[in-house]
């Protein structure tokens, strides 16, 4: 039952099978408990991608609202644009440190809300970082982290380490957007995760520890097994999330004044917003596509590989 | 389940049908409607006046002024030329005007009738195209000078008229840096000028930093650059060439760096978050150079009492980039000619001496000037300084060329990891200068 | 940092007490517990720090902020900032504030118009997305693997690619400024709810469905009376997720739907943000308008939490 990886190919199989051959009930039963995704997708995802695709092809300029053909150009030049490849690195970088720390934080924090406390405080009040939309949440942490007028740099200096740059240090942005998402998203994730322990049957549990498993024990071999689709859901949906980071990055690194986000220098220039300024402040429309196809071939390139080491076709509960 | 969906889901589906609307309205009551946006909050108070002399010569027009922050400003209107729900009315800037002229989205303007003489000199060209067409009339500028902690400077024992008269050079940078370094406190209490000071450890910066806009430079190098005799583009506006390869350029950005090193201006780590405001505003630094768009944060600090000087005096004396804004048509706009006529009430004297009295901004008729100085002397601030660059004529123009996000987003990267790093500042900017200049020649 | 997996151990040591010979018994002060106890803690205070300082810094007057002020407790307290969010404040109180924004907060339009938006989406995911779930988790029919991978690939799809031909469609549609054109792309389906329920489907056992299919029950019953109630807490959490992500959303809103009568908060709070290039953004009313964006966030979570642990009692029961 695992899903095999196919290329970007948006193809759908026609509804009518050749002629012969009856539709089975099930078969007609499925399309007709598509159907209202299936515009959606169309209309809203697939047609815009394909329109996007095409647009890779052209120098299509945002403003003047055309463009002519021009091949592979846009992807050639991709290839030897220094500021590409530089975006590449942080976003891969950005993906590695968010995620990684993020899943292990908020499975235990999954745990920890399923077996210590199932308090409705305390869920409530991790999911309030979520609560906060991202782009006041990067002023709000500009406000905070600021090496001058921070309070986090106030009380860095008072317990004697030192204002740190955060957004300023070419060394740290990247960790410290990371961080940001991780404190943002932590709660949600774990979330989604409870969401998946509760369904894993407390009798696995009770059983498990009348034959005396520690809970380390109970956790390795029935949590983490029965958690897998969920968890799988939740690795695929975050690293394609974390690949395309932007509100907080744009905004907070830009300071006051907007002045160079992406920066310092440009450490903090992250894929989609070196497609974003291609877009909007070059207005180069179709190069910017061309990257965004880039990034696309990525994730999904990832997101297949994903799927297939986590088998998240199946599930060891059915 | 099912029936619950069932009832609700045709019911939300028509509330929202009602809930929605049209587009904009182009008349109203009869009247044509003339929507104009701009940015600065401050600034809405004083065009509504406009609008009301406007409207009243005017009786069948009515302008609506909406006011769009910065942050959304450029993006809005990208969105509203596509949606084709742009504004009739905008306030234009240097830096994006050539993109709107080039993909012919803003109308140019008929300077038949207009006396462009009466604007300051040099102000009314920055809007033409290189096929000479005229795409704005100018309504204000600005200059830039060095913002003052009145009490730091008497606090470190420096009289106003030494900051005044202060001279720079890039090799010592001059009485300037003598006072910058005196400004500046460390943590436990030395100057900048005593020995013991400590650069890791400084409690108050002589001097601000404001890490934007470090391409052209409007509020860090271009004064003091400008003031060695360096120019940055073969021509102004419309250069083809520029020139960050010169040495004297390299020279002044060696300098800011070295006032960091010394521990006389924040580093970029620490100034980049929040900029120099910030800074200033919270006692963190004693000086700061910035425009006179910013004369009504600066003087209304708290607890602080702030004074203007002139940026220091290099060898051909004390230079300050000059720069101005107009207001643009949108080409899609339905009432052009409404349009043309507001617009061109907007660079008349009518307007800009409403403008004036106000002070908000500088006006850009000549005549109307002294009207916003009156204003400011009224208000206990003195902007002699601001004006200083008119009267002495040392001015640099903002450049203009093609391509200038294009080359901002090389220039910036690249000044920035210099002021971090250790490389020669000639060797930096030769290669960036190449980087620079082929963006150029490969223009569309 | 490396998260404690060794919580509560409270099962073991109950049938500890009742089985000393068959388990270890733990002996005096519970460790874990303790560890436990105090990881989620520390979870806790980083979770609400941040949104503590919004409050007082939305409680502060601005002129405090501006000279650094670092107190936790405002220096002098005001009420004002809370009352310009709420359109509550005159021109002069502002002006002597130095915070007037002349963009004008709607505040409680606004909020009308962001629950209007996130409550047909949050219906129209719900309904739709749990067919299509249902589709590909249950259902046989020829393409389904490669039907849901595409599916999938639609999350990949950067939303700078969708947006101008979405935008372009809904303009064409003569949808812009209204509620149609603005909730349109998300109605019908998104990537992440079908994704979400087709996994926890997967983990519903077969082996009722299959017993109701043996009765002959139709597709449809089942997934209404069998599916759907089995599954009202993954519904429950995919209800409170989708609707806050809409009420995040803000870049499709703000594209789409600008004026005044469907504006959404997320866009209305840009009244607050910098009105110049070097101007800092009020920092105060900006904390203020988003604090009163986020509570009916919170209160929607709230109620709905209760719901999802009374939902939870009957699902994970075998």
């Amino acid at each position: 039952m695992a899903t095999t990886a196919v290329g970007r190919s948006v193809r759908v199989r026609p509804k009518a099978k050749p002629r012969g051959l009856r539709i089975s009930a099930e078969t007609r039963t499925a399309w007709l408990f598509l159907l209202p995704s299936l515009i959606g997708f169309l209309v809203f995802y697939a047609y815009p991608a394909l329109r996007g695709f095409y647009l890779s092809f052209t120098d299509f300029d945002l403003l003047r609202n055309s463009g002519s053909w021009v091949g592979i150009d846009n992807y050639k030049a991709l290839l030897q644009d220094a500021l590409f490849w530089n975006a590449l690195g942080i976003t891969v970088k950005y993906v590695i440190i968010n995620i990684g720390i993020q899943t292990v934080l908020a499975l235990g924090i999954a745990v920890l809300m399923h077996r210590l406390t199932q308090s409705v405080v305390v869920r409530s009040i991790m999911l309030i970082p979520w609560l906060i939309p991202n782009a006041v949440l990067a002023l709000l942490w500009m406000w905070m982290l600021d090496p001058n007028l921070g309070i986090v740099n106030h009380w860095l200096d008072s317990i004697g380490i030192g204002s740190q740059g955060f957004f300023g240090s070419e060394s740290q942005v990247i960790p410290t957007i990371a961080g940001i998402n991780i404190w943002k998203n932590m709660g949600y994730t774990a979330l989604l995760l409870f969401g998946g322990l509760v369904m894993i049957p407390r009798s696995f549990y009770e059983a498990a520890s009348l034959d005396g498993a520690s809970e380390w024990r109970m956790f390795r071999t029935i949590t983490l097994p029965l958690l897998r689709p969920v968890l799988a859901l939740v690795l695929v949906v975050t690293v394609i999330g974390s690949f395309q980071v932007f509100d907080t990055i744009q905004i907070a690194t830009a300071g006051i004044g907007g002045g160079n986000p992406g920066g310092p220098g440009n450490a903090s220039r992250v894929l989609y917003m070196y497609i974003f300024q291609q877009a909007f402040e070059f207005n180069a429309l179709g190069y910017a596509s061309a990257l965004a196809v880039a990034l696309i071939m990525l994730l999904v390139i990832v997101a297949a590989i994903q799927l297939r080491m986590l088998r998240a076709g199946e599930s060891d509960l059915a | 389940m099912k029936r619950l969906l069932a009832t609700l889901v045709p019911l939300a589906l028509i509330v929202a049908a009602c809930g929605g609307g049209g587009g904009a309205a182009t008349t109203t009551g009869g009247k044509v409607l003339l929507r104009y946006q701009l940015w600065d909050t401050n600034q809405k108070p004083v065009y509504q006046k406009c609008a009301d002399k406007f409207q009243q010569s005017n009786p069948n027009i009515q302008i609506q002024i909406e006011n769009k922050n910065w942050g959304d400003y450029w993006s809005g209107l990208a969105r509203g030329f596509i949606a084709e729900t742009a504004p009739d009315v905008f306030t234009d800037h240097l830096g994006k005007y050539p993109q709107f002229a080039q993909s012919q989205v803003i109308e140019p303007v008929s300077t038949r009738g207009v006396d462009m003489n009466q604007y300051l000199p040099g102000l009314a060209k920055l809007w033409k195209s290189p096929e000479g067409k005229q795409y704005g009339f100018p309504k204000d500028w600005d200059t830039v000078a060095l913002i003052v902690n009145q009490d730091m400077l008497t606090k470190a024992g420096v009289s106003k008229q030494q900051l005044d008269s202060a001279t720079w050079n890039p090799k010592d940078g001059g009485t300037f840096q003598q006072i910058v370094a005196k400004l500046s406190v460390d943590k436990n209490g030395k100057r900048g000028d005593q020995p013991g000071f400590d650069p890791g450890n400084v409690a108050v910066y002589g001097l601000a930093f404001d890490p934007n806009g470090l391409t052209y430079g409007q509020t860090t190098w271009a004064g003091f650059a400008a003031s060695l005799g360096f120019k940055l583009l073969d021509k102004n506006p419309w250069g083809t060439h520029y020139s960050y390869d010169d040495p004297r350029f390299a020279q002044t950005f060696d300098w800011w760096r070295t006032m960091i090193r010394k521990g006389y201006m924040p580093s970029l780590e620490q100034a980049r978050t929040l900029g120099q405001t910030a800074a200033f505003q919270s006692g963190k630094a004693a000086l700061a150079i910035d425009g006179d768009w910013t004369i009504s944060t600066y003087s209304q600090t708290k607890g602080v009492k702030v004074g203007y000087a002139p940026q220091p005096a290099g060898p051909n004396g004390s230079w300050s980039m000059y720069n101005g804004l107009a207001d643009a048509i949108w080409v899609g706009s339905k009432h052009k000619p409404e349009a043309t006529k507001w617009v061109n009430f907007l660079g008349s004297q009518a307007c800009q001496s409403i403008v004036g009295s106000e002070a908000v901004v500088f006006p850009a008729i000549k005549s109307e000037i002294p009207k916003a100085v009156a204003k400011h002397e009224k208000d206990g601030i003195d902007v002699s300084a601001y004006t200083s660059y008119i009267k002495s004529g040392n001015t640099v123009l903002y450049p203009i060329t093609d391509k200038a996000p294009q080359i901002n987003l090389i220039v910036q990267p690249t000044l920035e990891e210099f002021l971090n790093g250790n490389e020669d500042a000639g060797k930096v900017m030769k290669k960036m200068n190449e980087q620079v200049n082929n963006q150029l020649e490969f223009a569309k | 940092m490396a998260k404690t997996l060794s919580p509560a151990t409270s099962p073991t040591a109950e049938l500890a007490a009742a089985r000393p010979q068959r388990v270890r018994v733990k002996r005096g002060i519970p460790w874990g517990r303790i560890a436990a106890w105090a990881a989620m803690g520390l979870l806790l205070f980083v979770s609400l720090f941040p949104f503590f300082w919004m409050i007082r810094t939305a409680l502060s007057t601005n002129a405090d902020l501006v000279t650094g002020s670092q107190s936790y407790v405002p220096d002098n307290p005001t009420l004002l900032n809370i009352k310009q969010a709420l359109g509550l404040a005159s021109t002069e109180e502002l002006t002597k504030a130095g915070t007037l924004t002349s963009a004008d907060v709607n505040f409680f339009t606004a909020l009308r118009n962001s629950v209007i938006v996130c409550t047909l989406i949050t219906i129209g995911q719900l309904a739709f997305c749990s067919m299509a779930a249902y589709a590909f988790a249950r259902l046989k029919f020829p393409g389904r693997d490669k039907l849901f991978f595409a599916f999938l690939t639609a999350m990949m799809i950067p939303p700078i690619f969708t947006l101008i031909p979405n935008f372009v469609l809904i303009k064409n549609l003569g949808w812009l400024n209204t509620f149609p054109g603005i909730v349109a792309p998300f109605f019908l389906m998104t990537p992440f709810a079908v994704f979400f329920l087709r996994q926890f489907f997967l983990g519903i056992s077969k082996e009722v469905e299959e017993a109701a299919v043996l009765d002959g029950a139709s597709r449809w019953k089942i997934f209404r009376q069998l599916i759907l109630p089995m599954s009202a807490a993954p519904l429950a959490t995919l209800g409170v997720l989708t609707y806050i992500t809409s009420w995040h959303e803000y870049m499709w809103p703000l594209v789409t739907g600008d004026s005044e009568h469907v504006r959404v908060l997320t866009v209305a709070l840009n009244a607050f943000k910098s009105s110049t290039p070097t101007t800092a953004p009020p920092w105060a009313p900006l904390m203020a308008a988003t604090l009163l964006a986020s509570i009916p966030l919170i209160v929607l979570f709230l109620a709905m939490a209760k719901r999802m642990v009374d939902a939870i009692g009957f699902s994970g029961i075998k």
